[in-house]
């Protein structure tokens, strides 16, 4: 069986017949060639493979494509659309926050869903917020440090532009 | 040294990596694009001892969209050079998950009917899953070249042992039992193998180790190694998985060449637990002769490994270095083979040290002795600094022994890397334990290392930091676990490698870092290529007991300490006070 | 790897279309969040033909009172649950206990409704299909034996769900619609004991909605397990406690992750006596006559009792404390 599925990509509109039974991240990975969405375990356990839906996170191989009809799905190479890096990213890169980068990607996407829903998050909620997403290598302090240097350089560019 | 303020510039390949890992470019071996790629996949034993009587295949090459179907009959070349491992089970099939024949087909449910078609004849034989029952009397033979399944033996010994013994004023023995523990690296084990026009191979491995890949494909294939190109592709992690060539590279690059096609070969995790090359399940018998001031005089130590299948090739030697200044030494080393996913090479050179540094703690503690003052007392001149810092981060002379109830503070040391070489470590634990639940839980680590010469200090503390986080996973709750040889634990829930909130506060101490280039935060050392996770998994755990023990009253055998394994002592204590 | 069987996924727009597509198809499967469902059936431990996806239905995602009631919707996400302004001021254990569940990324796919009728676990159950194959599979899925009670005719896969047990406490109902209309049952009736058939909902229901009556007193909910987060209960707790004075004026504690269903402990025996040691042994008594933890999981069951008896005592010093 296949079905239209209508969904915005990284900021672009798609439509596109998929089977009924395609996960989304096999449609993101095999479909558009996403492959920074990453698959770690068998099912629903590590994950690697988070992407945002409507500024969620989700995991990406626990959820049907056809799930996301309608929906505005954003993965890491979405993040900086054609520019750089986000600060987040950057941070990610200047704290060491990623060793084998394995995890990365996924670890990223649960950071900016916090950030987007709290830009000020504690440490605490920090870990917790990323606890589902396993880290092998974990710089775990450095993930977290990551997290809370890109939290501040989101305030600051915040104070930066109400004062403009 | 706080490194959180830091900004030295990276040298600009690390930085143009990282920067791949951050964006989603980096490109690891299952991302590589290959349109029109046959998809791979393996049949693996379901019965962990049998003769394989026959395999027919003829099914699964009938069928529609099946394009190579390969055997242990394609590669008669055993797995580099090893004794008995072949890619592909020969004659026999010796653990429960080995691979026994490979399909390479159109797409991915074609392939998994193909691998339901293949018929495979066994012969039954006994099984075992302990070193002990594996060298019981009258054992079936694993492997034919080892009699009593003893995959390797090693005896060491240095002074006169007996003579330190016998003047020692206090002399105790111990034993432990450390779970076997797994890679987990979390990148899935994948390999993509293109056919160029020539016939030659290039493969895009998930590896460490591209050159062995090489030479072990070439070996295997019967093929020249300059028709076989190994691409890098990102690595997801090794931690010993990837040092060395996998049975299933080789198969991959069987099936491309019957094929004439590219292949991929991707596992699932499941699939990746079963290759592992981890720690096997290792039992440490420690006596160590101290005198009431707490200088050693003599150190024994018998290690036994429960050992997979088959172990890695990359076998390091019995001797276990020790970490202190003590002649009279003697290390004895036997590892079975059992009928369990294949090992690593490691000669338990980290239990070994784990063992007598728990022992250390108790013997102390019997003296009345300061652990960290006992150690300062026999140890060289490079670890006594370690052991000064940490003393020193830790405020371990205020802290010890006031922690609050149900806490305590526990002290061990270890090497980076099993070998002589590569720097020592010290470090402090700070936990709880929780006498409901059982939990223990990290809450602050502090450790000092000596790197000993040119690492870029940054690098080489967050390396430190994935090592202790590795030792604390098998400290507290990581281990497989098997009923009659079936895998239990073969996913990333059971498997309880700990989250982000499981994390401990660590402060790092990095000593002895000379001049190096700026480097990536890569989880190995580029001076030899380990990481230093099983080395200073040697201090985790025994600095762990130790904290565990103060926090609780009860000194434990064995690891990892998860809930119902503390539960186990708790009761046994209270037993005991009743 | 691991790919979907073969289905026909079905999204209807309302609870009506839904309840209908159920009634009209054969052994239809339902997905909600998915981090249940789709995990299982990735493993090969269901094939169905259709599939009705239940996550497109906005009339089931309300938090709204209703009389002196809240009705809360089961499409509802566990991570709304954890932050919603109504739960946590009436009913914060429920929060407490949502907020237990897997990690927060499971949390904000898994729905209410998933959560509750989430399958059975066992570690001959949750494995894949060559893993199960070569045990010969087991009496909860396409096998004759179960391989936990070896002569057992029925399935001790158990049950792992965290927020059963606290809607149980808090005397919560079910509103399950069906082609008919609704109707409304206690939760607890929504289970059997039985971990092949776990759920009493007919072929052709849909879970609707809880509806919480008022909490006069105090609940909480207490979680046993390895890791502080992704990790299900190995053992959980729920009481709600009216304490009037020195005495147990009305008391509900409901166990989960020991049996395969989760259940009501009878405390009778301690209603109109004080909180002590007393009471203690009796809620001890009533916990283990209750619990029947067996070797389902790979922490094994005599620590799964243990921990579950000293931690319904922490729970209960705690309500009692704060009732
Ligand atoms: C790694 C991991 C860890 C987990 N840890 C926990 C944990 O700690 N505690 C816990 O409780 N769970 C845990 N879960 C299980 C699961 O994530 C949760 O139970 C979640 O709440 C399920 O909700 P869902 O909406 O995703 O359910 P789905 O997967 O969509 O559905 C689950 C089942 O419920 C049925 N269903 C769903 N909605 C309805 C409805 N309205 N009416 C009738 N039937 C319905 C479906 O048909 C399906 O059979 C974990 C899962 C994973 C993968
Ligand atoms: S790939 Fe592991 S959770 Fe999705
Ligand atoms: S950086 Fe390797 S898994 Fe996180």
């Amino acid at each position: 069986m296949k079905s239209i599925l209508s969904v915005t990509v990284n900021g672009r509109r798609r439509e596109d017949a998929i089977p009924d039974n395609l996960l989304l991240i096999d449609y993101l990975r095999d479909g558009l060639g996403l492959t920074g969405t990453k698959q770690g375990c068998d099912g629903g356990e590590c994950g690697a493979c988070t992407v945002l839906v409507d500024d969620e996170p989700r995991l990406a191989c626990s959820t049907l494509a056809l799930q996301v009809q309608g929906r505005r799905v954003e993965t890491i190479e979405g993040l900086a659309g054609d520019g750089d890096l986000t600060p987040l990213q950057r941070a990610f890169q200047d704290k060491l926050g990623t060793e084998c980068g394995f995890c990365t990607p996924g670890m990223i996407l649960a950071a900016e869903a916090l950030l987007r829903r709290n830009p000020h998050p504690g440490r605490e909620e920090i870990k917790q917020a990323l606890s589902g997403n396993l880290c092998r290598c974990a710089g775990h302090a450095q993930i977290v440090a990551a997290v809370e240097t890109a939290a501040e350089s989101r305030k600051n560019e915040t104070a930066m532009e109400g004062a403009r | 040294m706080n490194t959180q303020d830091m900004r030295i510039p990276r040298a600009d390949a690390s930085q143009d990596k990282s920067a791949a890992k951050v964006s989603g470019k980096a490109r690891y071996a299952a991302d590589i694009p290959a349109n029109g790629a046959l998809v791979g996949r393996i049949l693996r034993a379901k019965i962990p001892h049998a003769r394989i009587v026959s395999i027919d295949v003829s099914q699964a090459l009938a069928l529609e969209g099946v394009a190579a179907v390969c055997t242990g009959a394609d590669c008669p070349a055993p797995l580099g050079g090893a004794a008995t491992e072949f890619p592909l089970a020969r004659d026999k099939a010796r653990y429960r998950g080995e691979a026994v024949a490979a399909v390479a087909a159109r797409d991915e449910a074609t392939a998994e009917q193909a691998i339901r078609l293949i018929r495979v004849e066994y012969e039954k034989l006994p099984a075992y899953f302990d070193a002990k029952k594996a060298m019981g009397e009258g054992a079936e033979a694993i492997h034919a070249d080892k009699p009593g399944n003893i995959l390797r033996e090693a005896h060491a010994t240095s002074g006169d042992v007996e003579a330190g013994f016998a003047a020692a004023e206090l002399t105790r023995e111990k034993s432990i039992k450390f779970g076997e523990v797994n890679p987990a690296q979390l990148e899935p084990n994948a390999t993509l193998v293109e056919v160029g026009r020539d016939g030659g191979l290039i493969l895009h491995a998930a590896t460490q180790a591209p050159q062995d890949v090489r030479a072990c494909v070439a070996q295997g294939l019967g093929m020249d190694e300059a028709q076989i190109r190994v691409e890098n592709a990102y690595v997801g992690g090794g931690f010993g998985a990837r040092s060395e060539c996998a049975p299933f590279e080789i198969i991959a690059a069987l099936l491309a060449r019957k094929a004439k096609r590219s292949v991929r070969l991707k596992q699932t995790r499941e699939e990746t637990f079963l290759g592992h090359r981890g720690r096997p399940e290792t039992h440490v018998a420690v006596k160590l002769g101290m005198m009431k001031d707490g200088r050693f005089t003599a150190c024994q130590v018998q290690t036994t490994q429960t050992g997979g299948a088959y172990a890695s090739r990359s076998a390091a030697d019995g001797a276990a270095p020790g970490l202190y200044a003590l002649h009279a030494r003697q290390h004895d080393l036997l590892r079975a083979c059992a009928n369990l996913p294949p090992c690593g090479g490691a000669a338990g050179a980290a239990e070994s040290i784990a063992g007598v540094e728990a022992l250390i703690n108790e013997m102390a503690g019997e003296l009345g002795l300061d652990p960290l003052a006992v150690r300062a007392l026999n140890a060289p001149r490079e670890l006594a600094d370690c052991l000064e810092a940490v003393k020193q981060a830790s405020g371990w002379a205020e802290r010890r022994g006031q922690t609050p109830k149900g806490r305590g503070l526990g002290l061990a040391c270890g090497r980076l890397t099993e070998g002589d070489d590569g720097g020592v470590a010290a470090l402090a634990l700070e936990v709880s334990v929780d006498e409901v639940t059982g939990k223990a839980t990290a809450h602050k680590l502090w450790i000092a290392a000596h790197v000993g010469g040119a690492l870029d200090p940054r690098a080489a503390e967050s390396r430190i930091r994935t090592g202790v986080w590795m030792g604390l996973g098998r400290a507290l709750s990581e281990e497989t676990r098997y009923v009659d040889g079936k895998m239990l634990h073969g996913n990333l829930l059971d498997y309880r490698m700990p989250t982000l909130v499981e994390s401990p506060d660590v402060e790092v101490v990095v000593i002895g870092a000379a001049d190096a280039a700026p480097a990536d935060a890569s989880p190995v050392d580029p001076r030899t290529g380990a990481n230093w996770a099983a080395g200073l998994s040697a201090a985790v755990m025994p600095a762990l007991m130790g904290a565990v023990h103060e926090a609780a009253g009860v000194w434990p055998h064995t690891l990892p300490l998860s809930p119902d394994r503390v539960s186990d002592l708790l009761d046994a204590r209270d037993r005991v006070k009743k | 790897m691991n790919a979907l069987p073969d289905f026909r996924l079905h999204r209807p727009a309302t609870l009506d279309e839904a309840v209908r597509l159920k009634a009209q198809i054969e052994h239809p499967a339902c997905v909600a969040g998915g981090s249940d469902i789709l995990v299982n059936l990735r493993r090969g431990l269901a094939k169905p033909g259709d599939l009705i996806d239940l996550s497109g239905l906005r009339d089931l995602d309300a938090i709204e009172r209703i009389g002196d009631e809240l009705w809360i919707g089961a499409l509802t996400t566990l991570a709304r649950l954890t932050r919603d302004g109504a739960v946590a001021a009436a009913y914060p254990a429920l929060a407490e206990a949502a907020a237990t569940v897997a990690g927060p990324t499971h949390r904000a796919a898994a729905t209410l409704g998933g959560n509750l009728c989430q399958d059975t676990r066992c570690v001959y159950y949750n494995q894949s299909e060559w893993w199960r194959d070569g045990n010969a599979y087991c009496l909860k899925h396409c096998g004759e034996k179960c391989h936990v009670v070896a002569k057992s005719d029925r399935c001790y896969a158990t049950y792992h769900g965290d927020l059963a047990p606290v809607l149980m406490a808090l005397g919560a109902s079910a509103i399950v619609a069906r082609a008919g209309g609704l109707r409304r049952l206690p939760v607890e009736n929504l289970f059997r004991e039985d971990g092949a058939h776990y759920l009493t909902l007919a072929p052709d229901e849909i879970l609707a909605a809880i509806a919480l009556p008022p909490l006069n007193g105090r609940a909480a909910y207490v979680k046993g397990r390895v890791r502080e987060s992704v990790d299900f209960p190995l053992t959980g707790i729920a009481a709600a406690l009216k304490r009037e004075g020195d005495v147990i004026a009305a008391l509900r504690v409901a166990i989960t992750g020991m049996n395969s269903a989760p259940l009501m402990v009878d405390v009778s025996k301690l209603i109109g006596k004080p909180w002590n040691d007393e009471t203690a042994t009796l809620l001890s008594n009533a916990l283990r006559s209750r619990a029947t933890a067996l070797a389902t999981t790979l922490a094994g069951p005599k620590y799964r009792r243990r921990a579950m008896q000293g931690l319904a005592r922490r729970l209960m010093d705690q309500v009692w404390a704060h009732g």
